[in-house]
């Protein structure tokens, strides 16, 4: 017998579950379905054929947009969450301090983040291109510097001379990719520039009082004070980065479309499934991406996890 | 006892009804009582030119039959895609659909399309059929006809070429002359290079004119020596420097700045959609700019082979409307000789010849070059793996004009890939 009274908080949770399945686990249900069957928009009405693992194991072995695809979108995670980190704590670290027109520069900083991002990526593809972009006029005019291909894949010359091509090749050193970890550097910064600040502002004013008393340099402080207090708030805004970076799809597109240098899983994923109308492939490579979200999450938490 | 007091059924009522409201999300659906539907006609179509005048036609429809028309428009980033997976999954929500000519035989083989031949044999004499420019068909079936075409030109400035190039000889001579001799441009010509749904088309202006082909006898031809010509010659535009270096950027309204812009002198293979844009707007070089046919190869009788591709927004019937008689008068309206006038006084190109030839239609000197190129251009292959055909193509183009790797290789491994399609 169900005592209304005990369990309501639990039973008032029953409609957003009956929503949330609906919505979440039904999908995911019939993805898995599909990503088990060779199915396209042909056979879609058919019903298509039970394939087993087969698009599992094509898109493992046999594709070779795949394992680029997931070399780059590895990479692209890793060099855009560490920049974003490092210059939204150096952005923190310096707004904590009081000086004249904080507040505005405070809001200013906000504006990336409240525009679209489609909006921001076709910008600055305008910026950056070779006819007439606004950053290579800047470059030429302005401080000397011969235009930059931005949007090309050639490789970065200093890369190229140390590693040569092949390295280049592999590694994604071109302008291409830096354009589009610039393009999320410059929009997404100040987002995690925004949640660190507000913790560093609720940081407790004791213990920097003591290690001042104690003489603890500024890099001491920090990194034996700030950091640890800091710490979940750290792991909330990169975890949260994390699932946001390994999402990216609008600005990748906006500047180089589905071009094979510039590839990520969800933009080989949009072209199996959305381009091509291949559901079985698409599907599977959803899967494919959840599941590595879903491990880089675990253990991004396990990581951080406090004992 | 406490399970019956007013408390406890007061909250249980307000938990059942909480749990039913979501449900109530899914409940309703065709809401619409038969009779009302018979009267409306559903267009799924792309926002923009297309949708602008099919509407006009619409409203005209409306006015003369009393059946009401809705265009049911959806952005034209993502148009494709949506599109696609709307008519595949078996939808009603509306009774015709605006798809790219290319699609047809992929969606007829899917069955989400309604024949038309049965509808077409009804029509009378005053429909004209052989008035159509083309028609798009599967097995034999036409399934869907043409109201707005599209073709490529050759884009230059009257100012600074006297004459257009006629081949793909003198184009390339031509643009690497303006592109290092030039003050006043940046680059010798332009493409629309970016992997997508364009990279492909501007090459087969190209491949064509060389005697290249995708498929030849049902098989993969694209390792042939007259495609890998064509690829040379357009790995050569990018190596050699004719065209901006960040090329694989540059979609169609990078081109159309570039013109505008003075940026470059010419741009072939560009589309026929670009041409009121430039005449329109402010640019410095809007009443300098002219349209030329592509250029072609030159043959041993001193002819040129021309071969400017082509595709018709056309209109399909959705197999799984509701309306489709309804939906038959309005689609044989919208493609008729006054549907064509109507959509063509609204800022579209018609796909019928006597509306391209009529007089009443400005600007005139656009579509006389228009009927020319479109009487030896040429489509795609009508083939129920086209979407897949044209990412191998777009892979192996990019690869071309972006990498080092060996042509040849390129497209033996592309013309592999597309041979496993044909066999699957």
């Amino acid at each position: 017998m169900i005592n209304v009274d005990k369990h309501f908080n639990y039973l008032i949770l029953i409609p957003c579950f009956i929503v949330l399945f609906l919505v979440s686990v039904l999908p995911i249900g019939y993805l898995l379905i599909l990503s088990l069957k060779k199915i396209n928009m042909i056979t879609f009405r058919s019903g298509g054929a039970f394939a087993g693992l087969a698009n599992y194991t094509k898109l493992l072995f046999n594709s070779p947009q795949f394992w680029p695809a997931f070399g780059r979108t590895i990479e692209y995670v890793v060099i855009t969450l560490f920049l974003q980190f490092v210059i939204g704590m150096g952005l923190a670290l310096i707004m904590n301090n009081d000086f004249p027109g904080r507040d505005i520069i405070n809001n200013i900083l906000l504006i990336p983040v409240m525009t679209t991002p489609i909006v921001i990526a076709t910008l600055w593809k305008y910026l950056l291109n070779l006819n007439n972009g606004g950053i290579n006029i800047i470059l030429e005019q302005f401080l000397g510097i011969k235009a930059v291909p931005w949007l090309t894949n050639q490789p970065i010359p200093l890369f190229h001379n140390i590693f040569g091509e092949e390295f280049c090749i592999i590694f994604n050193l071109n302008y291409a990719f830096l354009s589009i970890i610039l393009v999320n550097v410059w929009q997404w910064t100040p987002f995690i520039f925004l949640l660190l600040y507000a913790g560093i502002r609720t940081l407790p004013h004791e213990p920097f009082e003591a290690a001042q008393i104690d003489g603890a340099s500024y890099f001491q402080t920090f990194r034996a004070i700030t950091l640890p207090l800091l710490k979940p708030v750290i792991s909330v805004v990169l975890l949260l980065r994390l699932v946001d970076l390994i999402k990216v799809f609008d600005q990748i597109w906006a500047l180089f479309g589905n071009a094979p240098f510039a590839r990520t899983l969800n933009i080989e994923l949009y072209t199996l499934g959305l381009m091509n109308q291949n559901y079985g492939l698409g599907a599977a490579l959803s899967v494919m991406v959840l599941l590595l979200s879903l491990a880089l999450a675990a253990i991004f938490i396990k990581s951080t996890k406090t004992d | 006892m406490k399970l019956f007091n007013l408390r406890f059924k007061i909250e249980l009522v307000q938990i059942l009804l909480l749990a039913l409201l979501p449900l109530s999300l899914f409940a309703g659906g065709d809401q619409e009582s038969s009779e009302k539907e018979k009267q409306k006609v559903v267009v799924f179509i792309r926002t923009g030119p297309e949708a602008e005048g099919m509407r006009a036609v619409g409203e005209s429809f409306t006015e003369k039959t009393g059946i009401e028309v809705e265009m049911m428009e959806v952005g034209r980033s993502g148009y494709f895609s949506t599109m696609t997976t709307q008519l595949v999954s078996g939808t009603s929500a509306f009774d015709l659909v605006a798809t790219n000519s290319a699609y047809v035989a992929q969606f007829a083989a899917s069955q989400a399309l309604e024949g038309l031949n049965s509808y077409l044999e009804k029509e009378d004499s005053s429909y004209d059929q052989d008035d159509i420019l083309f028609t798009y068909g599967f097995k034999g079936d036409t399934y869907a006809i043409p109201f707005d075409v599209s073709t490529h030109f050759l884009y230059y400035r009257t100012d600074l070429i006297d004459s257009p190039p006629e081949t793909w000889d003198e184009y390339f001579t031509l643009a690497k002359k303006m592109s290092t001799d030039s003050s006043s441009t940046n680059y010798g010509t332009a493409i629309t290079a970016l992997p997508g749904p364009e990279l492909p088309k501007a090459f087969y202006s190209l491949m064509w004119s060389m005697e290249g082909s995708l498929l030849k006898d049902g098989k993969a031809s694209i390792n042939s020596d007259e495609v890998i010509k064509a690829a040379n010659y357009y790995r050569s535009l990018a190596r050699e420097k004719v065209v901006s270096p960040d090329i694989i950027s540059w979609g169609f309204p990078n081109v159309l700045d570039a013109l505008k812009t003075g940026a470059v002198p010419m741009a072939s293979p560009y589309w026929n959609a670009a041409y009121p844009l430039i005449v329109k707007s402010d640019s410095p070089y809007h009443d300098k700019i002219a349209l030329a046919l592509v250029p072609g190869v030159k043959q041993t009788d001193g002819s040129i082979k021309r071969t400017p591709f082509q595709h018709g927004w056309s209109l399909a019937m959705n197999s799984s409307s509701r309306n489709k008689d309804d939906a038959w008068k309005f689609f044989a309206y919208a493609t008729s000789k006054e549907g064509a006038l109507i959509y063509a006084n609204n800022g579209g190109t018609p796909a019928r010849e006597s509306a391209l030839k009529d007089p009443s239609l400005q600007p005139r000197e656009y579509f006389d070059i228009m009927l020319e190129s479109l009487s030896i251009a040429k489509a795609e292959p009508a083939v129920p793996y086209y979407l897949e055909m044209h990412e191998i193509m777009n892979q192996a183009l990019s690869a071309i004009l972006t990498t080092n790797t060996k042509v040849s290789e390129i497209m033996n491994q592309a013309n592999e890939q597309l041979d496993e399609l044909i066999n699957q």
